[in-house]
């Protein structure tokens, strides 16, 4: 939404990250159903083996399809911005969703890397508030240099923000009569 | 800063009584997934039944010995930053609360400690992880010097504080709100809080299910077999029924009687407080600094009794009924006079949400419902369904004005709820295929309280409304705690 802002892209590397999110559910299914057909009494009777080796193949279509079009696309729509006070994430071309977060209202912030983000060169920056109780914005897919330099300044950003002691909500104040 | 060993303060003996009653309430919410098994091993293991008195008073030794243990254990630490908590037999814990994070005091007099006229102070902090502070048993005049250190942590100008501390309990005419309410507006409540529902609900569920249903009439024969005239059957089972009702409704009015009996709100300063309760009397209070959100309820029976219940969020907002700061029953005038006191401004046109919220969620159910039973029944779905979202369509809405937002939705009964727009902590956009076309999309808001979702708003809308948002809160550099 907002538009002025410079959209910084993620990573690459974030494309070949959902390919392999989507390939370990596929594979699991896959392994699922042909322990069902060895193991499963009366199956093999039943569901001649072609019929195995066209489920296993459209699963595997299917992960070429999310591999090939899907992750690529989202990579393109996902990016970041980040303007003086606050930051915000898009992400999604067809279900699109867009979180902003002021600086003075972050709780904490911390850089997650899983193994296979780790491989692939690459963490994701989460942000705390105190809204929702889960984390609020989480930027995949980042170059790690890239993940410390922007935690780097918010940090900043943070320790220099004074919040004055001035309370917003109040009550009707009355003059004293 | 560090304090010694002999800074650390016991409780009185008399709190023996409220650590043997926790414990108490610990075995009955816990303890009550033990029971088809001791049942069992009563029926089943008869050399065992000889043992079960002298294990049964060993259990209640126990019982007894480890609320004294945890007694004993305890100590607790007072100074003007923080308060300072150790407790536990096995596991010994220490606590440490900030008074500045404190954002909700009680002072409370439980029944048990009436004799004695000693209070317990219950002190709650903010966050998701919200720590609890409850010391038992101390003099009214302590409990008030504890309340007052929060109050002054938590911002309260320094005449207050020198005010209240010269004359803690002569508060009357520098209220600057006051809410009372009578015995009769009590007696309301309970009325309020749909007991028939409830009752309902559970008779609806006796008769959903053909086990319950089986059994049910089974028992109805049984029943109708021990008299001669169906007619009088009849009448003596409607009269059970009927009493039972009476009974359900009287039980739960008395119980909000209780818990709500001589309910005064007050506001001193920047401070709301209020006290009720019967048998147990409790004074709640907490900083206007430290809320979140506001929400204004009608049930469908407060309704007919054209009155309302509100509550004043706090950061958290998960917390128990019990932990709540609530006005229980207030009448529309009530209403508008806190409304307006918290400086919530009347609402000069609420905007609705887009249409297609109405056909949202009709469509899959009815093909469901029609594959399951019957197709007709899934073609009556359809317009069954779309008029009852377009009942509640109707109820959805939105306000912003600079300093507040504001959503209303009901059905039968109303909520709306607000929020101080620059305690906003995030905002989020959504919008699916559908959505896109028709330019419409989900903006959720989180507070630190409660998340209002407005579903189905306009694209413009939402983009105004979360800059407007978004604007608001980034330039605010108040504490929003």
């Amino acid at each position: 939404m907002y538009s002025g802002l410079e959209k910084k892209p993620v990573a690459r590397a974030y494309k070949h990250l959902l390919a392999l999110h989507a390939f370990f559910p596929i594979v699991i299914i896959m392994a699922g159903l042909v322990a069902a057909y060895l193991w499963l009494p009366g199956l093999s009777d039943q569901v001649p083996s072609v019929g195995l080796y066209f489920s296993l193949g459209g699963l595997l279509a299917l992960w070429l399809v999310l591999a090939l079009v899907w992750a690529p696309r989202r990579h393109q729509v996902t990016h970041y911005y980040v303007a003086e006070d606050f930051i915000g994430y898009v992400v999604g071309a067809v279900w699109h969703s867009e979180v902003v977060v002021t600086f003075n209202r972050l709780q904490h912030l911390e850089i997650a890397q899983g193994p296979i983000e780790r491989a692939l060169g690459v963490s994701r920056l989460v942000l705390y508030t105190a809204g929702g109780g889960m984390a609020d914005l989480v930027i995949p897919g980042l170059p790690v240099a890239t993940a410390e330099t922007l935690r780097d300044a918010v940090l900043n950003i943070l320790r220099e923000e004074t919040l004055s002691d001035e309370p917003i909500t109040e009550a009707k104040r009355h003059d004293n009569a | 800063m560090t304090m010694h060993e002999a800074d650390w303060a016991r409780l009185p003996p008399v709190a023996v009584i409220f650590f043997f009653l926790k414990g108490l309430k610990q075995l009955v919410k816990q303890g009550y997934q033990m029971i088809p098994a001791l049942v069992s091993i009563w029926v089943f293991a008869e050399p065992v039944r000889a043992w079960i008195p002298g294990m049964l008073s060993a259990a209640g030794t126990l019982f007894v010995v480890v609320a004294v243990v945890r007694y004993l254990r305890f100590r607790y630490q007072v100074s003007p930053e923080r308060i300072r908590m150790k407790q536990g037999v096995l596991k010994r814990t220490e606590l440490n609360l900030e008074m500045a994070r404190i954002q909700q005091a009680d002072i409370q007099l439980p029944w048990y400690l009436r004799p004695f006229n000693l209070r317990v102070v219950r002190l709650e902090s903010a966050g998701s992880k919200s720590q609890e502070v409850v010391l038992v048993g101390l003099t009214q005049e302590r409990a008030e010097r504890i309340k007052e250190a929060v109050d002054a942590a938590s911002g309260l100008s320094e005449a207050t504080s020198a005010s209240t501390q010269q004359a803690p309990r002569s508060t009357q005419g520098s209220e600057a709100f006051q809410l009372k309410l009578g015995l009769a507006e009590v007696l309301k409540i309970g009325l309020m809080s749909n007991p028939l529902l409830v009752v309902g609900v559970m008779a609806g569920f006796l008769f959903s299910n053909s086990v319950t249903r089986d059994i049910l009439d089974g028992w109805l024969e049984t029943y109708g077999s021990l008299f001669s005239g169906t007619t009088f059957a009849v009448v003596f089972l409607l009269s059970i029924v009927v009493g039972i009702l009476v009974l359900v409704v009287l039980g739960t009015v008395l119980l909000m009687a209780n818990t709500y009996f001589q309910y005064t709100l007050t506001r001193v300063e920047q401070r709301y407080s209020y006290s009720a309760g019967f048998l147990s009397r409790l004074n709640r209070s907490f900083s206007v600094r430290k809320l979140q959100g506001v929400v204004v309820r009608q049930s469908f029976l407060a309704r007919g009794l054209k009155r309302f219940s509100m509550e004043l969020a706090q950061a958290g907002g998960i917390g128990g009924r019990k932990e709540r700061f609530v006005v229980p029953i207030a009448n529309q005038e009530q209403k508008q006079q806190l409304l307006h006191d918290l400086k919530i401004p009347p609402v000069r046109h609420w905007s609705r949400l887009h249409p297609w919220a109405i056909a949202r969620w009709v469509v899959l159910p009815s093909i469901l419902l029609g594959l399951i039973t019957e197709p007709w029944l899934g073609v009556v779905c359809v317009p069954v369904l779309l008029s009852l979202k377009a009942v509640m369509w109707r109820q959805r809405a939105w306000y912003y004005s600079d300093d507040w937002l504001a959503t209303r939705k009901g059905f039968i009964g109303h909520v709306e709820r607000w929020m101080p727009s620059a305690k906003l902590q995030c905002v989020r956009w959504q919008q699916g295929p559908v959505q896109k076309r028709l330019g419409i999309g989900h903006l959720t808001i989180y507070s630190a309280s409660v998340t209002y979702k407005l579903r189905d708003i306009r694209q413009a809308d939402a983009e105004q409304l979360q800059a407007a948002l978004v604007d608001q809160t980034r330039r605010c550099q108040l504490s929003w705690m």
